[in-house]
């Protein structure tokens, strides 16, 4: 029953085999961009360029100057009194406006005298609001920083009542999140991309009806058409885990096997979305553009992957609940990070499944029909 | 004039298309708008839950701050002992906000419990985000609960260091609309996906199908061929941008404060460069498969190293592959001169700097792209 499967199966294997320069590059581009999007996505900011105007020029305001130094958040530039035709506050704004530096800080005269008689001081900051995430994350560090100064001057406020910590990743790097969730966008642009790309390509040369005219079953061309690609997605999903533990030292807290089993079903929404697409196009070329628009976009964007869920309004929301890459991205960072068991995951394990066999089903369909009543 | 039939046969090729035309000119505009509403959500309703195990009034004090707070949303509180880190691992909340009762002394005397916070780490935004509200909504309870019980000796202000305020001015966006940053970015991103697959396929479809022996065989020189090929690519890019940022600025009220024909000039120039990269992808690759991964390797790469989702500075300085690519990114050069032209109406002078390392990447890769293509058509 399985001899037709295997035999477009082989045919697909060879065809990928055949092609050493696209074959080394799906192995191969999963590694660079593990470097660069571990790396590349990270908000653990440093250098921040900074101008400071000291107006002040006390031993508070050298500390704080300090303090912010050894952050090593911040690189001050000291935009202090200048000869010359503008103020050091204009020079600063002109370059905050040119993005030479980022943010402006000015410590006012007043600042070392209100802290020397113990009244509230103040220090102003202007931002560039054209970079909306850097400057919220450059305030909020800065609000940190200005914390600790003020407590470290007196007797310490808060004995030990508070404690905050951060679950799963203690240091907040941002590569911890980010690594695991490349699984879900890698291991989707092999399924889905290659998957509908190779059959575009048949119906493009016309080899799709030398297939159609066949004695196989369509489920038997479908499925052998896919499953190279999906195990191809599995080997660069192995490889991304490994260099995610032996590189970016992610700790793997879980069970492989139930990763590996929510992958398998992952792949398979991810080839079934791929043939369900390459149903609807001419050509590879469309296949690639569409395949971008409704599948790896979203995978991007409405997985959680960069944007948490509930911070993004109602329909989109929704949305997200259509896409694959939502419910694997909870599991991989799941039992990748928290080290959650198989139980918690039912539903979204249901889900894929819902979605892959369903897709799968409605393509072999839609395959099966056609190929009753050719146009 | 040759060339001129040559993208007439392209742009044909294009239109003739119902599906194709579809795809790279309506499909990208309704993708600004949906990606629009993702890229402007501000982090907000993280979920919390608060274990009160004090039954004390300092749950109902800070559950009331939490679910007045903008960014958090207060999940539900249990009053008996539960681990926060199977809620956290079963990913019904984000954060944990345990109460427990201080050991005896003077805590236990202003009635003030111990409090633990636990957030999840494994999102890559909403950790700094919570930390952040909840010290803050932790903290000023502390402050107001130790002026209130202001008895005597306070035990727990002592003499309290003045308190430093910070006065926080924003220019070109004060309110901080994130659709106002990254806008602009996103029309960016759509249209450099748009023309680097025309070009990138442009000259390899032609492989796959055997018409390329019939392009060769022509008169057309291969600087023809190459100009030919790029300029309907590079006019998709265009239209994709002469209606997306229409867009924003109509559906998303993003400002436009300085020149068009400045960002026209910056976006011709870019448009150029990642032409020219596209083209020598197709010339390079023997399947459109091939120039596709390729292409859009390069695509998402460009975005993350480019500075539209995380400041190019947080990339560590040892990670050196990221760093070089970032620096000779045609994209983030793009997105400093839109962002700074849209946002700040920075005239000439101010983008410049921009411009001059832009055109000089262009000039670069289309000299370097061409003479690849070259060698490739001759071979």
């Amino acid at each position: 029953m399985l001899r037709g499967l295997r035999a477009v199966a082989k045919k697909e294997f060879r065809h990928l085999r055949r092609d050493r320069k696209g074959l080394a590059y799906i192995l191969l581009v999963p590694f660079i961009m593990i470097f660069i999007y571990g790396y590349g996505i990270s908000i653990d900011m440093r250098d921040v360029r900074t101008a400071v105007i000291d107006q002040s020029g006390g031993p508070y305001s050298a500390h704080l100057i300090q303090s912010l130094k050894a952050s090593g958040v911040f690189r001050l530039e000291d935009y202090g009194p200048r000869s010359g035709r503008i103020s050091p506050l204009e020079t600063a704004e002109l370059d905050l406006k040119a993005g030479q530096i980022r943010e402006i800080l000015i410590i006012p005269r007043e600042f070392d005298g209100d802290l020397r008689e113990g009244r509230p001081a103040e220090i102003e900051t202007i931002f560039d609001g054209s970079e909306a995430t850097s400057a919220l994350l450059i305030g909020r560090l800065l609000e940190r920083i200005v914390d600790e100064v003020r407590e470290a001057a007196g007797p310490s406020r808060f004995p030990a009542a508070v404690r905050i910590r951060l679950a799963f990743n203690p240091d907040g790097r941002s590569a911890v999140p980010i690594v695991p969730g490349l699984l879900v966008i890698i291991l989707m642009v092999i399924s889905a991309l290659m998957t509908s790309i190779a059959i575009a390509r048949e119906k493009e040369t016309g080899a799709a009806d030398i297939l159609i005219l066949s004695p196989l079953s369509s489920r038997d061309i479908i499925v052998g058409k896919a499953l190279p690609y999906v195990l191809v997605a599995l080997f660069d999903g192995a490889v991304i885990l490994v260099l995610a533990g032996a590189w970016f030292h992610i700790p793997f807290r879980g069970s492989l096997a139930a990763l590996a089993f929510f992958s398998g079903l992952y792949v398979i929404s991810g080839a079934a979305l791929g043939i369900l697409i390459s149903t609807t196009v001419a050509t590879q070329r469309e296949a690639m553009i569409a395949e971008v628009l409704t599948t790896l976009l979203p995978a991007f964007f409405l997985s959680g992957f960069i944007i948490p869920l509930e911070s993004l309004p109602g329909v989109l929301r929704g949305l997200s609940y259509f896409v694959p890459a939502t419910y694997f991205l909870r599991i991989v960072r799941g039992v990748i990070l928290k080290g959650a068991e198989f139980r918690y995951f039912l539903l979204e394990g249901a889900a894929l499944a819902g979605f892959g066999f369903g897709w799968l089903g409605l393509a072999v369909w839609g395959f099966s029909r056609r190929r009753r009543s050719p146009r | 004039m040759r060339i001129a039939y040559l993208i007439k046969k392209e742009a044909t090729e294009i239109v003739r298309q119902k599906e194709l035309l579809f795809l790279i000119l309506i499909v990208p505009l309704l993708e600004i708008i949906i990606l629009g509403y993702v890229v402007a959500a501000e982090i907000r309703g993280i979920p919390v839950e608060i274990i009160d195990l004090s039954g004390g009034r300092a749950a109902r004090e800070i559950s009331q701050r939490i679910s007045s707070h903008p960014i958090l949303h207060l999940r539900r509180i249990v009053q008996r002992p539960e681990e926060a880190l199977e809620i956290l691992k079963s990913g019904r909340a984000r954060a944990v906000v345990t109460l427990r009762d201080a050991p005896a002394g003077p805590l236990r005397q202003a009635g003030i419990p111990e409090i633990q916070i636990l957030v999840d780490g494994t999102d890559a935004f909403a950790p700094p985000a919570a930390v952040g509200a909840l010290n803050g909504i932790v903290r000023d309870y502390l402050m107001r609960s130790a002026l209130s019980g202001r008895q005597s000796p306070d035990p727990l202000l002592g003499a309290a260091p003045a308190p430093i305020s910070i006065k926080t001015l924003v220019r070109f966006n004060p309110d901080l609309r994130a659709i106002d940053s990254q806008g602009p970015g996103l029309v960016g991103l759509l249209l450099t996906f748009v023309t680097f697959f025309i070009a990138g396929l442009a000259l390899v479809r032609e492989k796959e199908q055997q018409t390329l022996d019939t392009l060769l065989v022509s008169r057309l020189r291969p600087i023809e061929i190459f100009i030919g090929k790029g300029l309907p690519a590079a006019a998709a890019g265009l239209l994709n941008l002469l209606f997306g940022i229409p867009l924003l600025m109509f559906w998303f009220k993003v400002p436009f404060r300085g020149s068009a024909g400045l960002l026209l000039l910056a976006s011709v120039i870019y448009l150029a460069a990642i032409v020219s990269l596209g083209l020598v992808y197709s010339a390079l690759s023997s399947t459109q498969q091939q120039a596709m991964f390729l292409t859009f390797y390069t695509i998402m790469t460009i975005v993350v190293l480019s500075g539209f989702f995380t400041p190019l500075e947080s990339i560590p300085s040892g990670a050196l592959l990221s760093r070089a690519i970032a620096a000779v990114n045609p994209f983030r050069y793009l997105m400093r001169i839109v962002r700074s032209i849209m946002l700040k109406g920075g005239g000439l002078s101010f983008v410049l700097n921009d411009l001059l390392i832009l055109s000089a990447l262009c000039i670069v890769f289309s000299t370097v792209s061409y003479a690849l293509f070259r060698r490739s058509l001759e071979r």
